[in-house]
């Protein structure tokens, strides 16, 4: 790795991008710290300078990260499925450290549970309750994936990345419809376990035991 | 999991079905099981649920990463007032904007004109009646404001559910600063436009308005006739809607913040009633720096999160950083901030730095006092600066025209990039000396405490200080910057400054000794370590003779010249003064102060290079330490204790941890130096040696990672040589300390032929330039020595081992490894020659130093049993019968053993 050269990263992610495209495990493991560390980044950058009533979706954040790491080659869907992957699991992180570190005071408890429930999008920064249910979400979708890897690769892509249902269809390799099939439910999966409290702790639902 | 198959297959085929076929279809798949089938149904209901979950792009409403805290609708009462709604005389068209004071809407007016107008409605539960009253006693200044760079307020009232509404003329266009940098407005064009908004505000201010929360959602930009045209909208609303700042007014009960603390001016943070003009002056310098940086002067994720004491605090207290300063340390968004500013990023900086920070930081100064006493004199000056007069935030007198100077002449001054910021120092630091005993005066008489001492003093500071910039400016002046080569007249300056130093500072001493100490540095930045010697030297007796021995000062130069003492190669010197030092300014100063930091990270240089690691290691870690808790992490000591750290890790081998310091360094030097800083370099160089250490140590257990390794070292080493050739210059020792390296590599690759040509060059120019016992020298004859070795050239190279033997006899302290290396190739020459006595002395000397440093388990200990061997079996050759045949079978067996270990 040559000191100095800003372009570095680049050219690490293109290679990496392309090796795991060709199948090579270790190189789609180690691209997810490089599109971790652009989307914090990126995000941070966002959250220092946005003001009130300026958004970013998490969709211009991934879009712009694999500008940055990968620079404007049109590489097709299939091929970049491994920078979503790894860009959704970066969202996820770094809404959960942020979401860690704001709602500890109100972990778990009914009102957090009802916040869950009417997440319609990643958790508002600002809202300590929001982030107490995107905890509670992302709990329930780890548990889905341990019995639908399937359905929750769907979710990961959709909700985190910001992929359209083509895109992830692209994505994965499988057809619009079987995405379609997948992320309905998915969504219903995840809203009746935790309206029905199947995944708290203490429920003893098969669901919660069957890790 | 046999139920989730279950649960699956059921779902997917109902879900498909229209809704009335469900239940049936359901009951007939669940069988009995109406836990499954309420499970089931649950799930298909919220699967249809159009609000949960959706992702972040099928949604408008779905908004992410998104730091609007005031904007939070689920904990308000709702609006009921929406599109079709009717206000009064209005109807609402459509939602135009929506943010912690309520909503805006497009609306329509029917009598007494039909017009379009923008209605605003507060939806914060506050007195209606009291806002509106504020209002209408501010309405007829309202009234009177006439500017084409303002938005008219027409009107205010109450919403049926009683919440106070204000209409104003409807203006098109984006907040400035979304403007400016869609449209890649350049700096002067955001220039110019600022300067509109300043002059709507002064307007305001002439008809008695304050704005009170200028902010860029405030000033709305179109393009109109192909020129941008700023709107200033919202006066009078704040100081109707807003009352005194309090830990109430500032959160919501649900601890939202409400208003927008970036903007606000430390009076206002304060809580002040006593808000005037220059309140606006503030907010409009913060919206400049932000025009200019793309950010706010304070960053707005951790205002956000602060407690309401704290953001108070920070108003009122902490200093920001001044643009270009900003700017310097945003490498990671300078890129895309200056992109859309149409410029360089480098460029950007500089721009920036000088009166562009001067206006900005005049703008945002804590006391009003100080600031600009109206938006016009903010705008004025912003207009000096565009037509390239002196504005008049500059500081005055003579500093100024000084920077101006040095920027007229930037080529040749700028030219040997060291140089240059060792002088510029020189100069900031002197008339920072200047300003302050200005100020020392002015406090003086202003308090007219009558004592004629203080004011002597204060005097006397000042002349000094004059007279330091007096002489630069001629010492600058006369340089002729087109006459000579770049690095000649940095030099022709120097020479002159040294030149003249004696009589013009006899009778000040103090000046003298900075100016020596400056001159000093800036001979070391060149690599004239014996004309930095003499003036480090001077520098010091001088502190000595006024200050006395144990002044700060005093240790400051002594550890200076204790610094130069390492590049120049007197080891023992450097060592005695620095510990020394180190030891005095933890007893004088403590063990956290500047003075004693700046002795530990000298003396923990020293060790590093004379390869004394446990030393290195420990003292290395210590700073790291401390540097990282006083200075955090990317503060230019603490980068500087990191690389003598993973230079002591790569001696000890540790290369793995050693690789991570280094690039831990790059990674801080790339966002704030240039890729080509002198120390810049010497981290990327010290990163291609770790890379060729940790080949070789590898080289027969681990070939691939070898050959990785020996590429690294190749490509980065020569990019090393090549930017240092080109910042520093050919003879910089900094560039021999390259070329050496390259040689070394070469060597490796077998690229013989190159490795002599840069060997021979680099010792060459060493010589002359550092002498014949310089560690640098030395190491540059050994290693040619070494290459005429393997390549069967023994005589030849017995010429220069033997010379880099006797320097590092003088100059290496006693068991380094480096002297070790010339002994051990020195042997291996002279059995080829037949000296075999010669040759067993040395290498059994170089092993004794072997074992003693690295152990006797070491590999290189293990290669040394082969050179034995080897050894005894040419001697025993030459002279049987007399037991040498019997130790090269011992020194075989060694050398067998150390192979399989």
């Amino acid at each position: 790795m040559p000191p100095g050269d800003a372009a570095t990263p680049t050219t690490d992610a293109t290679r990496l991008l392309d090796a795991a495209a060709q199948g090579d495990r270790r190189a789609a493991d180690q691209l997810l710290p490089l599109v971790y560390d652009q989307l914090r980044r990126l995000a941070h950058d966002q959250l220092a300078r946005e003001r009130p009533g300026h958004t970013l979706s998490a969709t211009a954040l991934v879009h712009e990260a694999y500008l940055r790491l990968a620079g404007p080659r049109d590489l097709p869907w299939a091929g970049r499925a491994h920078f979503y992957a790894a860009a959704a699991e970066s969202i996820r992180r770094i809404v959960i450290d942020h979401a860690r570190a704001r709602a500890a005071h109100i972990r778990g408890g009914p009102d957090a549970r009802r916040a869950a429930l009417d997440l319609a999008s990643l958790p508002d920064p600002a809202s300590d309750l929001q982030a107490a249910g995107f905890l509670i979400l992302d709990d329930a979708i780890a548990r889905l994936e341990s019995a639908d890897p399937d359905a929750a690769r769907v979710v990961r892509l959709r909700f985190f990345a910001g992929l359209t249902i083509e895109q992830t269809a692209a994505a994965l390799g499988v057809s619009g419809p079987t995405v379609k099939r997948h992320w309905a439910f998915a969504r219903g999966w995840l809203k009746e376990a935790i309206a029905s409290g199947r995944l708290d702790p203490d429920a003893g639902a098969p669901d919660a035991r069957a890790r | 999991m046999p139920e989730h198959a279950d649960l699956r297959r059921i779902f997917d085929l109902v879900i498909d079905l229209p809704a009335a076929e469900r239940p049936a279809a359901l009951a007939r798949e669940c069988g009995g099981d109406d836990a499954l089938r309420r499970r089931l149904e649950a799930m298909l209901a919220a699967a249809d649920d159009d609000r949960f979950l959706v992702s972040p792009t099928s949604s408008p409403a779905a908004q992410t990463i998104r730091t609007s805290a005031a904007d939070n609708a689920t904990l308000s009462a709702p609006m009921r007032e929406g599109p079709g709604s009717r206000i009064g005389p209005y109807k609402l068209l459509q939602l135009i904007g929506e943010g912690g004071f309520g909503s805006v809407f497009m609306a329509e007016q029917e009598r007494p004109v039909q017009r379009r107008v923008a209605l605003k409605i507060i939806k914060l539960g506050m007195d209606t009646r009291q806002v509106i009253a504020r209002f209408e006693a501010e309405r007829q200044a309202l009234a009177l404001m006439d500017h084409p760079n303002i938005a008219r307020v027409l009107d205010a009232g109450s919403t049926d559910a009683g919440r106070p509404y204000f209409v104003m003329e409807l203006c098109k266009g984006d907040p400035i600063t979304d403007y400016c940098d869609r449209n890649n407005l350049a700096i002067r064009d955001r220039l110019e436009l600022f300067v509109q908004v300043c002059q709507a505000v002064q307007h305001a201010h002439l008809k008695g308005v304050i704005h009170r929360d200028l902010k860029p959602s405030n000033i709305l930009v179109a393009t109109h006739d192909g020129r941008p045209h700023a709107k200033v909208i919202d006066f009078g609303i704040a100081k109707a809607t807003a009352s005194r700042l309090t830990e109430k007014t500032l959160f919501t009960e649900h601890r939202q913040l409400i208003g927008t603390p970036e903007y606000m001016s430390p009076e206002q943070a304060e809580g002040s009633l006593d808000i005037d003009m220059r309140t606006d002056v503030y907010s409009l310098g913060v919206l400049l720096y932000e025009l200019l940086t793309g950010s706010t002067p304070f960053d707005s994720a951790a205002l956000r999160s602060a407690a309401f004491g704290e953001i108070q605090r920070i108003i009122r207290e902490v200093e920001p950083p001044k643009p270009s300063t900003r700017l310097s340390r945003a490498a990671d968004t300078i890129a895309s901030v200056a992109a859309r500013r149409g410029i360089e990023p480098k460029r950007l900086g500089t721009i920036a730095r000088g009166e562009l920070d001067w206006i900005v930081m005049k703008a945002l100064e804590k006391d009003r006092a100080r600031r600009y006493d109206s938006a016009q004199g903010l705008a004025s000056d912003i207009g000096r600066y565009l037509f390239n007069e002196a504005v008049l935030a500059a500081p005055p007198g003579r500093v100024y025209r000084l920077r101006k100077f040095v920027r007229r002449h930037r080529g040749p001054v700028v030219g040997s990039a060291l140089v240059a910021a060792a002088l510029v120092l020189g100069v900031i630091g002197t008339t920072a000396g200047l300003v302050d005993a200005r100020r020392q005066k002015q406090a003086a008489e202003h308090a007219r405490t009558g004592e004629a001492q203080q004011r002597a003093l204060a005097e006397t500071r000042l002349a000094e200080a004059e007279a330091t910039v007096a002489f630069l400016d001629e010492m600058l002046g006369a340089a002729n910057p087109q006459a000579q080569g770049r690095d000649v007249t940095v030099r022709a300056v120097l020479d002159k400054a040294a030149l003249g130093m004696p009589d013009r500072f006899k009778d000040r001493p103090l000046v003298a000794a900075r100016l020596h100490g400056t001159i000093g540095k800036t001979y070391s930045g060149l690599g004239d370590y014996p004309q930095a010697t003499t003036h480090l030297r001077e520098a010091l007796a001088l502190c000595e003779r006024v200050l006395g021995a144990d002044h700060r000062e005093t240790w400051r130069a002594r550890t200076a010249l204790g610094t130069l003492l390492i590049l120049s190669g007197s080891h023992d010197e450097s060592e005695r003064i620095l510990k020394s030092a180190v030891e005095a300014c933890e007893r004088l100063f403590g063990a956290d102060d500047d003075a004693t930091a700046a002795a530990r990270d000298a003396l923990a240089n020293l060790y590093a290079l004379q390869i004394r690691t446990d030393d290195a290691i420990g003292l290395a870690r210590e700073q790291v330490r401390a540097r990282v808790k006083s200075l955090g992490k990317e503060h230019d000591d603490t980068v500087n204790a990191l690389n003598v750290l993973g230079v002591s890790l790569m001696d000890t081998e540790q290369f793995d941890e050693a690789e991570r310091t280094f690039t831990e360094v790059l990674a801080v030097l790339q966002r704030t130096r240039p890729a080509t800083h002198p120390f810049t370099l010497t981290v990327r160089a010290n990163l291609g040696l770790l890379h060729y250490q940790a080949a070789m140590a590898g080289k027969t257990t681990d070939p691939a990672d070898y050959a990785r390794r020996i590429e690294l070292a190749r490509t980065i080493n020569e990019a090393t040589l090549r930017d240092r050739t080109i910042a520093l210059g050919e003879e910089h020792p900094d560039t021999l300390t390259s070329m050496g390296n390259l040689g070394i590599v070469y060597k490796e690759l077998g690229r013989t032929q190159e490795a002599d040509a840069l060997n021979r060059k680099s010792v060459e120019i060493s010589v002359k330039v550092l002498g014949e016992n310089h560690p640098d020298t030395i190491t540059g004859l050994a290693n040619l020595g070494n290459s005429l070795r393997t390549q069967k050239k023994y005589a030849e190279a017995v010429h220069y081992l033997d010379r880099a033997l006797k320097g590092a006899r003088i100059s290496h302290p006693p068991n380094h490894p480096g002297t070790a290396f010339i002994l051990g190739w020195y042997s291996g020459c002279l059995r080829e020659l037949g000296r075999y006595q010669d040759a067993e002395d040395y290498l059994l000397e170089a092993r004794g130093i072997i074992t003693r440093v690295m152990g006797e388990d070491h590999p290189i200990a293990g290669q040394m049993a082969l050179q034995f061997q080897m050894l005894y079996e040419a001697w025993a050759k030459a002279e049987p019968d007399q037991g040498y045949d019997a130790k090269a079978a011992l020194w075989k067996a060694k050398f067998d053993t150390a192979k399989k270990q």
